[in-house]
């Protein structure tokens, strides 16, 4: 939303929202650096949030967002940075989703493994490998599906994980064992 | 480094972002531990499949 600003003592007033003050110059450096990154953050904000259409709004106001916050960018792994940006708004939604429906996020400093989803073993038998991966995956807590999309699928380090995430490295690499051993159990791989 | 401690790291490992002490550590475990060796290859199964069976 733009924010109005007074000017000095006659009391004008001036519209400095952030979009209207980038240039024509601007609009083209941000294409040609971040539309490459669609389907990355398409990938990333449906795997997050389960919904197709959902998936897009989220996609939709992160460019926005990173538009708003160009000026702040000073470079380094834009990559990064703009999936920092997905990621972050996919998060927001589903905080108001458990919070309209009173869900509660799954607390990895209370609980040191991840809880089966209720139903899990049910719906994975019978299937194939692609399947009970593709379910196990959908069915693990956000904060853990996000790791393994990120790291996995996006290829980010667990340095750039660290930073897109907000935490610490040996948070990261726990975080990301432990959802490699719930999928593993899911799909019989044990070890 | 014993058993429970290469399965703790062993996914770093895998990920490339485990110290070069710990690397050394854990291959001199694995290379002497039956056990940990089918885990190593079973992981490695695991990260091929997942990587491949994904839909992206």
């Amino acid at each position: 939303m733009a924010e109005w600003h007074k000017l000095g003592p006659l009391g004008e007033y001036m519209c400095r929202d952030p979009v209207s003050i980038l240039t024509e110059g601007d609009r083209r450096r941000f294409e040609e650096i971040f539309l490459p990154y669609l389907d990355a953050a398409y990938n990333l904000a449906r795997w997050m949030i389960q919904h197709e259409q959902d998936a897009q709004d989220i996609v939709q106001e992160a460019y926005l967002r990173a538009f708003k916050e160009f000026s702040q960018f000073r470079g380094g792994d834009s990559r990064c940075w703009f999936l920092t940006i997905v990621r972050n708004t996919a998060y927001n939604r589903l905080r108001r989703q458990y919070t309209e429906k009173k869900f509660i996020l799954y607390d990895e400093q209370i609980q040191p493994d991840i809880p089966l989803a209720i139903g899990l073993e049910d719906e994975l038998v019978g299937k194939g490998r692609q399947e009970r991966l593709q379910i196990a995956l959908e069915r693990l807590p956000p904060e853990f599906r996000e790791a393994i999309i990120l790291y996995d699928l996006e290829g980010l380090s667990y340095k750039e994980l660290a930073a897109a995430l907000h935490i610490p490295v040996g948070t990261v690499m726990s975080r990301l064992s432990r959802a490699r051993r719930r999928l593993r159990e899911a799909c019989k791989f044990e070890i | 480094m014993d058993c429970s401690e290469v399965e703790r790291l062993l996914d770093a490992y895998f990920d490339g972002e485990l110290e070069l002490t710990h690397q050394l550590d854990l291959q001199a475990h694995v290379a002497t531990c039956p056990v940990c060796k089918t885990a190593v290859e079973e992981a490695l199964d695991f990260r091929n499949s997942l990587r491949m069976n994904t839909p992206t």
